[in-house]
């Protein structure tokens, strides 16, 4: 029984199409790979709903045995990437390797599986202990991987601490659920009428009979008591309307306020992460105010009830962040990227003039340009190859340069990043006063930037369901917006391995590069900058205005709908 | 006169070259009541949701008081109430606060109204939406697109999955409704005995187009249904090509033929097409909404195989 | 006679499926072979042949019948308009519709065709149960004495004068 269960749950292939990115994504880069596998406790969940369905509930079989079909189908879906991943580790790094943190993470995802069933918000198997904080059960989850403290204990201990404690929840889980294990067709009955109208997905005649006792039932009293009652308005204010239309997803915020400070400060693809994280958010509100489409409220009202949320978080964690980058690695910021492993064998990270990619200049491919100084030092130059095209950094200098060569090249440096030369002891000196506007300016376009990149996936949701487009049956399209998700699966490793691989950030490169452009026709500090960026979110919020007004919102049945006409 | 709502050639589809609207044009004017009848997946709900502008026309216009819905959404939803079989409402929220939202919303707010609903249905307005029972969070949905009195109200299905006792406080609910403002409806339901309850037109859709669209009255008296043996009319084409004849199926060792016109109009028709010495073997009778609606759209049923 | 009840009723009061008005019950039935507006016809004509509604009696308004009956007010319309064509009832306007105060003759022969129908349809369930023309004939007398009253007759039964 279970294993058939365990089939039906597997045999959805968009289960796989949900999975598959992830889990390969995590064999060529296992470091990488950790973070996905991490991942994987968040999204095997949802792609094996801990609600029971009804087909399941109507069998005539123990709660448990769903129980334990569901976390076996979560298993395999969890434990496949899992082997894939020790495998590739093993393969790749086998000095690296730590066995415990292999062996641990399946009893602490075994954990998170459990732990995500227990939490509330779906009312998942019935659960009567279930907890209230959702998103600090989350936390919970996600810090359980990344328990240090866990991973300092001896190797037995951490594995055994683990795995009783996956043990114990497993144990409480079984317990948690209701006596009448045996769903015998009454108990399914009386459980199906205490459920059933809570679940829009599944109506049926079955649902209707039941529901006409209830409300029989229901009605008679209320109708004795209330019948002449005149009810007086409830008031209701402004504030807390408002409040109501933009509430219902709030919890996801701290989410992303956190993680946009924690983000931005270090890395600029998290922008692009953030754009997904925001892309689905945003998805997601616009299922939830469906039920507004039968209001008098304009479509610029809907769109801004829509994305408010994600662009109030994002606003909020990229000032955050910039904020933070400013106070904390101000002298990181202003002139070096972080050091961009070159293909250069002697490479020199904390060097002050590894300028970002945008600084560099193409070279013939597969050469090393010297660099020459005046008085006749010479430098082979760093170069790097990405998407075949050989860069070089021309403000090379290398630790075994004389000191009047990293001053010479750094004062070019910063002539070409910052406007003027600067000698490095000045600089290092006080950096941040000399260039007031620039971290504000580099915000700024970065914010524009990820706006635009936030518009952009926005609109290619949108342009889906325009008015006169259809949809193809079959293939990707009957993913609906899924198919966007695997862009940002595949795309977001993608630039995350330049990151890592080559510690190129490209995100930083393309702003780098704009600022670059904009500083080569006016000067960088100007006012031209923020208001360039200015109108850039203009330009993308008038285009989402635009494209929001000529698409439809999918609702569920019209997939139901599209079957019955084919 | 603009009529309410106006449909010309629309045509949509969800799945490109499967149209489930290929060209249905229709209008509603003031006062009337119109009922969109069709088998699962005929377009009944794609017509209410394009006339709310929730979807795009494929091809040709809807119209609601002479506006598009879909580029005069405010002005359109402001005269119109919407109530669906699902109707999605936010399940977080009060009912209390839902109502108070669309109180805000409508100008033309009765707040008179509102209580008595209110009252009647016994609602409890401090719930949350997501904790009413389906019939309740539907009346509420009742409620909150009637009390702005709208000049038009379009049901989708409303009564859909709700018990017998809430389907008829629904129905009570239109129908006062009707006698009090003389609103438009445009209402689709596999519940016969609702459509013939609420009378008015009929449009029947089938295979993206309207078959029928007449009034329901009419359709009661002046449609009958012919019943021959399969033997005096083998061949269907025949049959078929008679005036007024809208269908013909074979049921066994049946043929059934929808025909426009009265019993004893239709009988001598066939009796003239056939001889007179068949007259005993051909009957004519009207039949209710029920037994039509099968009669036009329903299947046929060849000589059993075994 | 004033009708019992039904102005002080509210409108929103519960709704009954059939309706007393005096002595008259009115129901509809959606599922039937006739249309709503043909029932209530006959029904209402049913009750003015069975002086369960007097000549010159106040019918209920169309919205009060149709909140009552839970049937579109356009269809109780047109029943009373298709009864006041055939010179049943009267409406006066701002006042109601009241049953006219003397009955029409002039339908006899639409009145004939139907009554032959019905005729005959008790005739074969008579003869295929068994009994005879004579027999019929006194079930006839049976059900007339128990009739209280056709107003169509110029002379009412003494009974009623009580």
């Amino acid at each position: 029984m279970i294993l058939s269960l365990v089939r039906a749950h597997l045999g959805n292939k968009l289960v796989w199409l949900m999975i598959a990115p992830l889990g390969l994504s995590s064999a060529p880069w296992p470091t990488l790979g950790a973070f996905g596998i991490a991942t994987l406790a968040f999204v095997v969940p949802t792609a094996i709903p801990p609600r029971p369905s009804k087909f399941e509930l109507m069998l005539p079989i123990h709660l448990r045995v769903v129980l334990q079909a569901r976390l076996l189908s979560a298993g395999v879906l969890f434990g496949l990437p899992l082997l894939l991943w020790t495998v590739s580790y093993l393969l790749q790094r086998p000095t690296l390797l730590r066995l415990e943190w292999v062996l641990s993470v399946a009893p602490a995802s075994a954990m998170a599986f459990m732990l995500s069933y227990m939490a509330p918000g779906t009312r998942r198997l019935l659960l009567r202990a279930s907890f209230n904080v959702d998103v600090a059960l989350r936390l919970a989850v996600l810090a359980a991987f990344c328990a240090g403290v866990v991973y300092t204990l001896p190797p037995v201990i951490a594995i055994g601490v683990l795995s009783s404690a996956a043990v114990v929840l497993y144990l409480a889980l079984v317990r948690a659920i209701p006596d009448s294990l045996e769903l015998s067709e009454s108990n399914a009955t009386a459980f199906y009428a205490k459920w059933a109208d809570r679940d829009e997905v599944s109506r049926g005649s079955m649902q209707t009979v039941l529901m006409h006792v209830r409300n029989v039932g229901q009605r008679k009293e209320r109708y004795s008591s209330e019948r002449n009652a005149s009810v007086d308005p409830v008031p209701v204010s402004d504030g807390q309307l408002l409040w109501l239309l933009l509430s219902p997803t709030w919890g996801k915020a701290l989410y992303i306020v956190v993680a946009s400070i924690a983000f931005t400060s270090t890395s600029g693809i998290v922008v692009l992460m953030f754009s997904f994280v925001m892309l689905q958010w945003s998805e997601e509100r616009r299922q939830r105010n469906r039920w507004m489409l039968a209001l008098p409220c304009s479509h610029r009202q809907r769109l801004w009830l829509q994305i408010a949320p994600s662009v109030i978080a994002l606003s909020l964690g990229m000032i955050g962040g910039q904020t933070l980058k400013v106070v904390v690695w101000p002298y990181n910021e202003a002139i070096t990227d972080r050091g961009q492993t070159t293909e250069t064998p002697s490479e020199w990270r904390a060097s002050p003039t590894r300028t970002s990619l945008a600084y560099w200049s193409a070279t013939e491919k597969h050469t090393q340009p010297l660099i020459k100084a005046p008085w006749g030092e010479t430098v082979a130059a760093d170069t790097i190859t990405i998407f075949s095209r050989t860069l070089h950094n021309p403000y090379t200098a290398r630790e075994s340069s004389s000191a009047r060569f990293i001053e010479w090249q750094f004062q070019r440096a910063s002539q070409a990043v910052l406007g003027q030369a600067l000698s490095l002891d000045v600089y290092k000196a006080q950096p941040p006063d000399e260039r007031p506007a620039h971290p504000a300016t580099r915000a700024s376009v970065r914010l524009a930037f990820g706006a635009l990149i936030f518009a952009l996936a926005l609109l290619m949701v949108w342009l889906s369901e325009t008015a006169r487009s259809h949809r193809r049956s079959g293939g990707l399209d009957e993913l609906g917006d899924g198919y966007l998700v695997l862009v940002f699966i595949v795309l977001g490793p993608m630039i995350m391995w330049f990151e890592i691989k080559r510690d190129v950030d490209l995100m930083q490169v393309c702003v780098d590069a704009i600022l670059l452009h904009i500083a080569r026709s006016v000067s960088a500090y100007s006012i031209f900058v923020p208001l360039c960026a200015l109108l850039t979110l203009i330009a993308a919020y008038r285009l989402l205005e635009w494209q929001f007004a000529r698409s439809e919102t999918p609702a569920s049945e019209l997939a139901v709908a599209r079957q019955a006409a084919s | 006169m603009t009529p309410l709502l106006s449909f010309r050639d629309v045509k949509r589809s969800y799945t490109k070259s499967v149209p489930v609207l290929d060209g249905v044009s229709f209008d509603i004017g003031e006062g009337e009541i119109v009922g969109l009848l069709g088998r699962n997946g005929a377009g009944k709900t794609t017509i209410v949701r394009l006339a709310i502008g929730m979807l795009f026309p494929h091809a040709g216009t809807v119209e609601l008081f002479g506006l598009a819905p879909t580029t005069h959404p405010v002005e359109v939803k402001r005269r119109i109430g919407y109530v669906g079989e699902t109707q999605e409402l936010p399940g977080m929220w009060k009912a209390s606060e839902l109502i108070a939202l669309h109180r805000k919303l409508y100008a033309e707010w009765d707040g008179a109204l509102e209580r008595d609903l209110i009252a009647r249905f016994a609602l409890d307005t401090g719930k949350r939406i997501g904790a009413l029972s389906k019939g309740q969070a539907q009346q509420v949905a009742l409620l909150c697109a009637v009390c702005h009195k709208p000049e038009l109200l379009l049901l989708d299905e409303p009564a859909g999955g709700l018990d017998p006792v809430a389907r008829r406080e629904f129905l009570e609910t239109t129908i006062q409704l009707l006698n009090r403002e003389g609103t438009s409806v445009l209402f689709s339901s596999h519940h016969m005995s609702d459509v013939e309850r609420l009378g008015g037109r009929v449009l029947l859709l089938n295979e993206g187009r309207i078959q029928v669209d007449r009034d329901l009255d009419a359709l009661r008296e002046q449609v009958c249904v012919a019943t021959l043996p399969s033997r005096l009319a083998s061949d269907h084409a025949r049959l078929a090509e008679l005036p007024g004849c809208m269908r013909v199926r074979q049921l066994l060792d049946q043929i059934h033929a929808v025909f426009e016109g009265t019993p004893a109009q239709v009988q001598d028709q066939l009796v003239q097409a056939y001889g007179e010495e068949n007259r005993a073997h051909m009957q004519c009778r009207v039949v209710p909404l029920e037994e039509l609606f099968i009669e036009l759209l329903g299947g046929e049923r060849l000589e059993a195989a075994a | 006679m004033p009708l019992e009840g039904q102005s002080d009723t509210p409108a929103l009061a519960a709704s009954d499926m059939v309706i007393y008005i005096t002595a008259m019950q009115l129901s509809v039935n959606p599922s039937d072979d006739l249309p709503i507006y043909r029932q209530l016809m006959r029904q209402i004509m049913d009750a003015i042949a069975g002086a369960q509604l007097e000549l010159g009696e106040q019918l209920p308004s169309h919205r009060e019948l149709s909140e009552r009956l839970v049937i579109a007010p356009l269809t109780v319309k047109k029943a009373y308009d298709e009864l006041e064509k055939l010179g049943y009832i009267v409406s006066q306007r701002g006042r109601g519709t009241y049953v006219a105060d003397s009955l029409p003759r002039r339908a006899r022969r639409v009145q004939n065709e139907h009554l032959s129908e019905a005729a005959q349809r008790l005739l074969s369930q008579a003869y295929l149960a068994g009994l005879s023309f004579t027999e019929v004939v006194q079930l006839l007398k049976a059900a007339d004495r128990t009739l209280a009253h056709d107003p169509t007759r110029s002379t009412p039964p003494s009974k009623r004068t009580a």
